[in-house]
């Protein structure tokens, strides 16, 4: 078979091959040169030096094959990550390449090839500069892209897909149509422009959809590059580009366009929440003005009477108040996304950590559909993803343990949500060991963040021992385990569902299981607040922590044991002053005040004001940095009268400080 | 006469499999470069046997192989994927994919031939 033709036919090519290896290798200098890196480039000389191997084995050239085989080894260690392109390994790579053309050269004239040892210890002594790198296989979990384009990358493809994942870049699937007979010409026409702006990962050629013959590509690119300009730089007909999206930027109402057709079929559009919440700001800002407009048609009436422009005015202040409640309706509605997007997310973690701690995890999800603002619903993740772990780590007990005690091997993590009025509730639940009061006591009390002498009963108290958790500086445990991570405690937890305005509680049954509870407000964007007076200074109360107001006396007031204290329809309700809480100068005089009863899950608590003013909507906007860890405040907000610039309480923070000052020892 | 496809893009290793086939003379073989050639010639006549590279630049073998499997004018085409001992994982993939059979580079004439005989009987 090794004639004189096929050997020319070999020199030729072998000649070929290392010229254009050396070509990709001088291009590949200059990219690390310039601090590139260029994937392409680094497969291109893989392919090559492959194709030699090939050719150097097929016609029994032991030496160079040998060698060459060395060389792919290592080239595909580079590709794949698993060893760094180096000066020290280029140089290696270009003398390597070397030596092969000089192998050539020496088939060619018949003469002995070259000794190859010192090449190879070369080699070989860049392999073992070997770094680490893990590809986590769940990387590809992270996109949502058509399973079965998966099973046709082969493993470079899909090490290229991981790596852009991992780098987070815009992945496109771009989907092209060509007739048959010239469709060479367009699909090399449209690598060729995609790859000066994208990293194209594969090329799947897929049948054509009807009998007109033609034939379709579905190519997957990894681009810093948004879609419009790809696609302005591609401006092909019949080029259709999908993005891939990432698991978390998924939006579920929008319906996905199916592919095949060059118009989009969906209708939606994506926003950015940004651009909601500026215009959410101007729709607050008109509110201020029709605000003003009342005031202005009030003040006319009392000058004019009942009559005339006032009237005019007065009906058009009324009407452009519900148009722009529709209008507020609307941006609100277009903000909701169902909570459903997160326990997807979720489901995925659980059943990676379940694994990780060799356990069995039945996680159960309902009301999926409850909306929330989606703002809000990004913060959640976090939280909610904590309170998983938890309750997989250190609430469910191992299989053994749970059989022991007559529970299925498999513990159960239920995650529920469900609107309440103005809130959402979430709760995530599971059938472990519960916690027991009296460890928590007993830690608390050695973390130094309960007074010895707290005088605190397991049995009456259980309400306030069990949220000991959430203080800083607590946690039960002494092992910190992977899942549930180091540093971050329960107390992160609570105070990143307070920023959202929520509230966390806790219920527990020893043995049966422990329930976390979450109650939130639907939306942060715009809220209706009473407007209150407390010592001639101005606040607003989010109205949908207000459950009534109660207009009391002095008499009234009770105090035990230091706190003042109001029996309401036979329930003891602690009271706050606003004056004590934020050291204002108390107005004396009054016999009568105001109490503003708030609530949020099951606690209560009475905000003691002076006077109310009005009912408003608002905008809050945050307080600078410097002011932003005051508790008890939310933000402040305009209210678009003389009063100007209030400060918005934090409600849940109040009742938190008013509850927890008798039993928890001052760290500050 | 069967028709063969071969697709490889080692012109020296392609035109050598060429003349394995044809020398038996039970075959007419059809030689592609690559995959974009190989998606141009298929409908070019009927095949009973495609050998495919797996490492082939724009289009490779397993993305070949699920066009092939895809298709109905072209999915009873048994096809044999052509790889080396580096990518195994790759050849899995193929198998997963449909692929009748492999063989691993370099290899002999006779072991070419004892591969193609076993798939085509086997089918």
């Amino acid at each position: 078979m090794k004639t004189d033709r096929s050997i020319k036919d070999f020199l030729a090519e072998a000649e070929d091959i290392l010229e254009s290896a050396n070509q990709t290798m001088l291009s590949l200098e200059a990219d690390q040169a310039a601090g590139r890196s260029a994937p392409d480039l680094v497969n291109a000389l893989f392919r090559a030096i492959h194709s030699f191997k090939g050719l150097a084995g097929m016609f029994g050239l032991k030496v160079s094959s040998d060698l060459s085989h060395k060389l792919e080894f290592l080239l595909d260690e580079i590709r794949l990550g698993k060893t760094a392109l180096s000066r020290e390994a280029l140089d290696v790579l270009f003398e390597t390449v070397a030596l092969l053309g000089r192998h050539v050269q020496q088939a060619g004239t018949k003469e002995q090839p070259e000794d190859i040892a010192v090449a190879l210890d070369r080699i070989e002594g860049i392999l073992k500069t070997k770094h680490s790198t893990t590809v986590d296989r769940s990387l590809l979990d992270q996109i949502e892209i058509d399973r079965g384009l998966l099973q046709v990358l082969t493993e470079y493809e899909e090490y290229r897909l991981k790596e852009n994942i991992r780098e987070h870049k815009n992945l496109f699937t771009i989907k092209a149509f060509f007739e048959l007979a010239d469709f060479e010409k367009g699909i090399k026409h449209l690598n060729e422009v995609l790859k000066k702006n994208a990293e194209i990962i594969c090329t799947l050629p897929t049948a054509a959809s009807e009998a007109g013959g033609g034939i379709g590509f579905t190519i997957v690119a990894g681009t810093v590059t948004g879609r419009a300009e790809l696609m302005s730089a591609v401006n092909m007909p019949n080029v259709s580009f999908d993005a891939v999206p990432y698991v978390e930027a998924r939006k579920a109402e929008e319906p996905r366009s199916e592919l095949g057709g060059l118009k989009s079929v969906s209708n939606t559009v994506r926003v950015d929440i940004y651009k909601l919440d500026n215009l959410m700001n101007v729709v607050g800002e008109m509110h201020l003005t029709k605000n003003i407009i009342g005031r202005i048609a009030r003040e006319l009436r009392s000058m004019q009477g009942f009559a005339g422009l006032s009237v005019d005015l007065h009906k058009a202040q009324r009407s452009l108040e519900r148009r722009l409640n529709d209008l507020q309706e609307g941006i609100l509605e277009v903000r909701m996304v169902p909570i459903g997007q997160i326990f997807t997310r979720l489901s995925q973690m659980v059943r990676k950590f379940a694994k990780d701690v060799g356990k069995e995890i039945d996680l159960q999800l309902f009301g999926e559909e409850t909306k929330l603002d989606k703002l809000m619903i990004e913060d959640l993740a976090d939280p909610l993803m904590h309170l998983i772990r938890n309750a997989i780590d250190h609430g469910i007990e191992v299989p053994e343990m749970r059989n022991k005690q007559g529970k299925p091997d498999h513990g159960v993590v239920k995650l529920t949500a469900f609107p309440k009025g103005n809130h959402v509730v979430i709760t995530v639940e599971d059938d472990g060991a519960g916690i027991d009061p009296q460890k928590i006591l007993a830690k608390a009390v050695e973390k130094g963040v309960l007074a010895a002498d707290h005088g605190l009963d397991p049995e009456t108290d259980r309400k306030e021992i069990l949220d000991l958790i959430f203080l800083p500086g607590f946690t039960t445990r002494e092992t910190v385990t992977e899942i549930s991570g180091r540093g971050v405690g329960m107390d992160v937890v609570k105070r990143n569902v307070s920023k959202l305005s929520g509230m966390i509680d806790i219920d527990t049954d020893l043995g049966m299981g422990t329930q976390f509870i979450l109650t939130l407000p639907i939306t942060l964007a715009i809220i209706k607040a009473l407007v209150v007076e407390s010592s001639g200074e101005v606040f607003a109360v989010p109205l949908s922590a207000v459950l009534e107001i109660i207009q009391a006396t002095k008499d009234q007031v009770e105090t035990v044991e230091t706190r003042e204290v109001m029996a309401i329809r036979g329930e003891t309700v602690p009271l706050l002053r606003l004056t004590q809480a934020f050291k204002l100068p108390p107005k004396a005089g009054n016999n009568s005040f105001y109490l503003i009863l708030v609530g949020l899950a099951e606690r209560r608590l009475g905000i003691v004001v002076d006077g109310l003013r009005d009912q408003q909507e608002i905008v809050i906007k945050p307080l600078g940095k410097r002011m932003s860890e005051i508790p008890g405040i939310a933000g402040a907000t305009e209210l678009g009268d003389k009063r100007g610039v209030v400060l918005v309480l934090d409600v849940e923070s109040l009742i938190e400080g008013a509850l927890k000052k008798a039993v928890v020892v001052s760290r500050g | 006469m069967k028709n063969v496809l071969i697709v490889e893009d080692s012109k020296a290793i392609r035109s050598m499999m060429r003349v394995s086939f044809e020398e038996t003379g039970r075959f007419f073989a059809v030689e592609a470069g690559n995959g974009f050639e190989a998606l141009k010639t298929l409908p070019t006549r009927h095949f009973d046997l495609i050998i495919t590279d797996i490492n082939m630049p724009d289009i490779n073998g397993l993305e070949l192989i699920s066009f092939v499997k895809s298709n109905s004018a072209y999915k009873e085409i048994p096809l044999i994927i052509v790889s080396t001992e580096k990518s195994e994982e790759d050849k899995k993939r193929g198998i997963a994919l449909g692929a009748s059979g492999y063989i691993v580079k370099p290899f002999k004439k006779e072991d070419l031939m004892t591969t193609v005989n076993k798939v085509l009987e086997g089918k």
